[in-house]
């Protein structure tokens, strides 16, 4: 209970905030509220199967948000996707029980304490969620308001939500890409002011670059960017599901635009549970897309038939009541499902409401001043923990094994007499070592070389109808060998350090070299071939130019 | 970390534990200064030395050794990233700077204080540390075909005196001498310094210098802990010195916002290596690698032994492994040399944007480089072939092999065309030139960074230009004046 006052006590400003904005909104709803009306609608609403579809939906949703927590905190800790869940769980059944979004302080909390992650990085991952999920609403907003009428006034709102984050991406980009630039100009900027501030600011600068970092490798960027689509897409799917109780037509699209509008109208931290403000902006949404019939501005672009499946005509606008009724139903499937979780959540993990919000507290690291009064000379700044899990930018994939396979071996004769298993596992670790190597690249060489090989496989794909993994040795070094030694000087270029490498580690194997010592004992060194010149004529042409 | 546990005030501060980081360090810590040495890299036992190279990769190098020199012609290039720095994964040959060189630098870059005299006993200092010295026994058979060849062709040859007393040919010079023979900076340097009150802390990165108007206050780094988590730091320093090499010197200051003609003057020794296929049996890769240097088109051309092994001839040879897959069976009686040009190319090294500011490397080779290779190439493998080898395999694409004088010397008057080019290269230096020319120097001519009065430099980043040999010796000898300089100037004996 301390804890919980604790919290309150130093967040106060921002709690009173969220409970005023609360209380009038819900002054504001319950004047407009026809309550026999409410009664009447729930009276008649048809729940089977739509709420346990809905509440089925929406915990699909909870997992999908744990799988992308396990991505975005991959590099750091090992997480399971149910962990990882959980503590999505009670992170938000602590938002539904205290005001101002304190559950994301709480998640945090979990989080630090579940990985042994700082709380500040920690912290980031949680803004990271946060920030990923509203621009995904913001994204499906937009694509849905291209097919469903929307307000203007919805429109403004959104526009205002867009401006607020079109100000924060480019800063979370700098942080993510330029690491080293970031703290450079942070520990500029901040060393006028102090000492204090200066490590205070590149404390949080490092974590917070730390927390970025998946977004760096393109691939896990991607990856991220689908789960979050996928989200809240089922989060749509869910207010969809809904729609049919209140006898409203199924329409997705219609759901996504509400689902977009409520969300982004949550974002801003408020009561628990989002009480009031959650009503009001589901029921208005609601009201609003349905008050226009038509596919928006795809009206004109498609054939009507067309228009009626991913329209249904017969939407038409929802009255107040019947709206807030849906709000209240939505908003008890996510609230009852998500708080259940959480709870048991928290109990599975012996922990109580109160210390799992006062973990937020107790994971601040160690004050510096404790530090610097043993040595003013030598400062701890802050503390990174280990990568747990070696990130390669080239993971070992069938791809790069059967490329290993295709540069290295010599000619069908020239074979050294090596074993299947031994040539299998010299390869294998031919193709790890590759793998590695070009992982440690520059990053913005890396980047080339990867553009390099996408191009590769989409070609040798394009030309032989099937992945290049999946061909024959033969025909794999027949278009490894046109790349390499093609009379482009590119392609030349992007194999001559892969087939090197590939080479380096093959020939460096303790069973190849035996081979090769046991076919130079038995006199099967080839006779040297008779003198061959001019074979370079092709690259004078390359000189003279 | 035991060492950070202690938090002692650190008054001189230096980045980079190679020939000049442990060299300054030595120095100051028996002039009485109290000395933290930064290394990033990690201390490894000998015991852990001489492994394959693929493992020493991994274990030494920079990035894998994965640090390519891009422009026209992509040239590899690798460095070490231990304690001790390059000087435990390099040959160990030593060379004293030519006359020549000292008064070209004297004369364009007005080096100070930088005469034949005032560098010998330096060098005198730095070969007793290192117990260089000729070798002892008989040659390698690498080295004797390579001795044939220079005979039939009666040109002028040297042999490279090593830091490296008690030679018992393991070939693994690439991969830290195991024996301890190879007179790496942990070697006996390291713990000299230690011995004087020096610290080395390893796994410690420096990510930026902080400034306070024209004084440094202090460095940023991050120091990766046995766990592998790591710290941020700060360490305050009176004096920093800069010796983190010729690459990360200048991606440091330059991330710092310390920028005048950091980075602008790359230069290398860029390498053209060739295998050859004797009738005799070499072992080259049960030796060392070939001791001899032909001078004869020297500076501007050097030939040489280089590093063998199974898996580095295959490199060699995979320009053409199409028509050479074969060769490879042949290894025994093959050994590897090479061509090393004096670049007159221009280079710069410049900190990424993106990432934690890794150096980017570029050079660019100038046509009198690309002659200069073609003519070493003519060169060597006349010599080759004169000493006996049946074929010469160069790193050239579309130029399988040499098996005739003929073939040879066509590339005394032809260029070899760049596009076909595999250059590789383990000299670069010049990056932060020193002098007192300030319209092309970073420092002057004892190593103070121009505009900033406490931070120095003092690595190959320093060398003025090319120096056309190997470059630890003169690294050495420089970086020891510049730290005497130092101790004297700031009066801090026997503190």
């Amino acid at each position: 209970m301390n804890s919980i006052l604790k919290i309150i006590k130093s967040r106060g400003a921002i709690v009173f905030a969220g409970l005023a904005i609360s209380v009038f909104l819900l002054v504001m709803t319950g004047r407009t509220i026809k309550w026999e009306v409410v009664t009447n609608a729930f009276k008649s609403a048809v729940w089977l199967p739509w709420v346990p579809l809905a509440v089925f939906t929406y915990m699909v949703g909870m997992l999908l948000r744990g799988l992308r927590l396990q991505q975005l905190v991959g590099n750091e800790a090992n997480l399971t996707v149910a962990t990882a869940s959980n503590i999505i769980a009670v992170g938000y059944a602590v938002n539904n029980i205290l005001p101002a979004r304190l559950g994301e302080f709480a998640r945090a909390g979990m989080l630090a304490e579940r990985t042994g992650l700082p709380y500040a990085l920690s912290l980031t991952v949680t803004f990271l969620e946060r920030l990923l999920d509203g621009l995904t609403i913001l994204s499906l907003f937009v694509i849905a308001s291209f097919i469903t009428p929307t307000q203007d006034w919805m429109r403004n709102a959104s526009q205002i939500a867009a401006l607020a984050f079109a100000m924060v991406i480019p800063c979370v980009m700098m942080l993510a890409l330029f690491p080293q630039m970031s703290l450079s100009l942070i520990s500029q900027v901040s060393h006028p002011f102090g000492r204090k501030l200066h490590h205070k600011a590149l404390a949080i600068t490092t974590q917070v670059t730390r927390g970025f970092s998946c977004l760096r490798d393109a691939g896990s960027a991607m990856v991220v960017l689908f789960l979050s689509f996928l989200i809240w897409g089922v989060e749509g799917l869910m207010f969809a599901l809904v729609m049919p109780c209140f006898l409203m037509l199924f329409s997705p699209v219609k759901a996504l635009a509400v689902m977009s509008f409520t969300n982004l109208g949550i974002l801003v931290p408020s009561t628990p549970g989002y009480l009031a403000v959650y009503h009001r902006c589901c029921s208005e949404a609601l009201q609003a897309v349905t008050s226009q019939q038509g596919a928006g501005m795809l009206t004109p672009f498609l054939p009507a038939d067309v228009l009626r499946v991913i329209m249904p005509v017969s939407v038409n606008m929802v009255d107040p009541s019947t709206a807030i009724s849906y709000a209240v139903v939505v908003h008890l499937i996510f609230y009852a499902t998500v708080t259940i979780w959480g709870v048991i959540a928290m109990a599975r993990y012996g922990m109580e409401l109160g210390t799992t919000a006062a973990m937020a507290w107790e994971a601040k690291p160690v004050p510096l001043q404790e530090l610097e009064a043993q040595a003013h000379n030598f400062a701890l700044i802050t503390s990174t923990p280990v990568v747990k899990n070696e990130v390669l930018c080239f993971k070992k994939t069938p791809f790069w094994r059967s490329l290993t396979e295709a540069m290295v071996l010599p000619a069908e004769e020239h074979q050294l007499p090596l074993c299947e298993e031994e040539r299998a596992r010299a390869l294998e670790d031919a193709t790890d070592f590759l793998c590695r190597e070009i992982s440690s690249l520059p990053p913005k060489l890396a980047g080339m070389l990867k553009i390099g090989t996408i191009g590769f496989r989409v070609l040798a794909a394009l030309i032989s109808f099937n992945t290049f993994e999946n061909l024959s040795l033969k025909r794999r070094s027949a278009i490894v060998n046109a790349w390499s030694y093609g009379k482009v000087s590119l392609t030349r270029k992007l194999f001559k350090p892969l087939r090197s490498l590939a080479l380096l580690a093959f020939f460096e194997n303790e069973a190849v070299q035996a081979a090769l010592e046991k076919a130079a004992g038995a006199g099967a060194n080839p006779p040297l071939k008779a003198p061959e010149e001019g074979a370079i004529a092709v690259e004078k042409s390359e000189a003279a130019t | 970390m035991s060492q950070i546990e202690k938090k002692e005030r650190g008054q001189v501060l230096i980045i980079g534990s190679g020939a000049g980081g442990t060299t300054t360090a030595i120095t100051l810590a028996e002039a009485g200064f109290d000395v933290v040495v930064l290394e990033e890299g990690a201390r490894h036992p000998l015991t852990s030395y001489g492994q394959p190279p693929t493992k020493a990769m991994n274990q030494l190098y920079r990035n894998r050794g994965m640090m390519p020199i891009m422009g026209s012609v992509p040239i590899g290039y690798v460095e070490g990233r231990c304690l001790g720095g390059s000087t435990e994964i390099n040959s160990g040959f030593w060379h004293r700077l030519p006359p020549e060189f000292l008064l070209r630098w004297q004369a364009r870059f007005g080096l100070q204080d930088f005469s034949l005299e005032a560098l010998d006993g330096h060098f005198a200092w730095a070969e007793d540390k290192l117990k260089v010295q000729d070798r002892n026994g008989d040659w390698p058979k690498s080295t004797q075909v390579f001795q044939r060849g220079i005979e039939a062709m009666q040109w002028s040859a040297q042999e490279v005196r090593r830091a490296a007393s008690g030679c018992v040919n393991t070939n693994a010079c690439a991969a830290g001498c195991p024996k301890g023979a190879k007179q790496g900076m942990s070697v006996a340097m390291v713990p000299e310094a230690e011995s004087l009150g020096a610290r080395f802390i390893t796994g410690a990165r420096a990510k930026l210098i902080i400034k306070h108007g024209n004084k440094v206050t202090g460095v940023l780094a991050d120091i990766t802990k046995p766990d592998g988590s790591s710290d941020l730091v700060r360490i305050d320093a009176d004096y920093v010195f800069v010796c983190a090499g010729p690459t990360q010197t200048p991606a440091l200051l330059r991330k710092s916002g310390i920028k005048e003609h950091i980075g602008d003057t790359f230069q290398i020794h860029p390498m053209l290596k060739v295998s050859a296929v004797f009738d005799e049996d070499i072992d080259a890769h049960k030796s060392v690698m070939p001791l001899l240097q032909v001078k004869e088109f020297w500076p501007d051309i050097s030939l040489g032994g280089s590093f063998f092994s199974v898996g580095h001839l295959a490199i060699n040879l995979a320009d053409n492994w199409l028509t050479t897959s074969d060769v490879i069976q042949n290894y025994r009686r093959m050994a590897s040399y090479y061509v090393g040009v004096r670049g007159t190319g221009a280079g710069t090294v410049r900190a990424s944007l993106t990432g934690d500011g890794e150096a980017a490397l570029k050079y660019e080779l100038s046509d009198v480089d690309i002659r200069h290779l073609s003519q070493g190439l003519a060169r060597l493998s006349t010599l080759l072939l004169a000493a006996g080898a049946r074929e010469v395999y160069p790193c050239v694409f579309g130029l399988p092999k040499i098996t005739s004088e003929l073939n040879a010397v066509r590339w005394l008057d032809e260029s070899l065309p760049r596009s076909s080019l595999s250059l590789t290269t383990v000299h670069g230096f010049s990056t932060c030139p020193i002098g007192e020319r300030p319209e092309r120097c970073a420092a002057d001519s004892f190593g103070k960074v121009h505009g900033l009065k406490n931070l120095y430099l003092s690595d190959a980043s320093m060398l003025p230009d090319s120096p056309g040999i190997n470059p630890q010796g003169t690294i050495m000898a420089i970086a020891r004046r510049n730290a005497l300089h130092f101790a004297e100037t700031h009066n801090q004996q026997g503190t």
